[in-house]
């Protein structure tokens, strides 16, 4: 049994798409922009980049949909876009209610 | 989901002053009412947004966002050479996206914030 899975283990190693292989480490990579917005879950709202959130946002949704369009269907890939679509949604909606705070400072502070 | 795209397909095809080739382009398989015309478009907005961003100051570049960008932008160069088929289309556009991630980090190497957050 174990002779077996380490079989499966190793064929997989090898193949042409498995980790020795750039067709495994792009998908893989791909992971790392979600796991870079949970890693600035409390960056300063002064340091983020609306547009760039908004075109990460965009990017996601789109490719979520294409991730399903695509013959054979990714679900990974769906389930990555979508988690990226929502941190990276959230960094923006960060950047934004910081902006309307700053704004409203503004705009209360008393002239004189 | 609800066949509305289908439908809007339809409606704007149906249009008289569409010379020939482009009601074939409107209702092609990669044309505009499909996700495989706006997907290679969102991925040149990253590089477009990231050349917007070089006019703002480093301390708004996100290190470890553009290290991300570059890294994803050079395997999928390398990965768009080894599929098939070879989109040249998109080679372009993922090598544009590590290079606009490569110079905002060289940005900020030059001003000494590279591993500020």
């Amino acid at each position: 049994m174990a002779s077996k899975a380490s079989g499966i283990f190793w064929t997989w190693v090898h193949s042409s798409t498995g980790p020795k292989t750039t067709h495994f480490w792009a998908p893989v990579c791909n992971w790392f922009f979600p796991i870079q917005a949970l890693y600035d879950w409390n960056r300063d709202p002064a340091k983020i980049s609306k547009e760039m959130q908004c075109v990460l946002v965009c990017y996601s949704s789109l490719f979520m949909r294409w991730a399903l369009r695509i013959s054979p269907q990714s679900y990974i890939l769906f389930c990555m876009h979508l988690f990226n679509a929502t941190l990276q949604g959230r960094l923006l909606i960060r950047r934004l209610t910081w902006e309307s705070s700053q704004q409203k400072a503004i705009e209360d502070k008393p002239t004189n | 989901m609800f066949g509305i795209v289908p439908k809007l397909q339809q409606y704007v095809c149906a249009w008289n002053f569409w010379p020939a080739f482009m009601k074939k382009f409107i209702m092609s398989e990669k044309g505009p009412f499909t996700i495989f015309f706006w997907t290679p478009l969102a991925k040149w907005g990253i590089s477009i947004a990231n050349i917007g961003d070089m006019r703002k100051p480093v301390e708004q570049v996100n290190t470890l966002q553009q290290c991300v960008i570059a890294w994803t932008g050079l395997l999928f160069t390398r990965w768009c050479f080894i599929i098939t088929p070879r989109v040249y289309s998109l080679v372009i556009c993922n090598f544009c996206m590590a290079q606009t991630g490569l110079y905002q980090l060289y940005r900020k190497h030059q001003q000494g914030k590279l591993f500020t957050r």
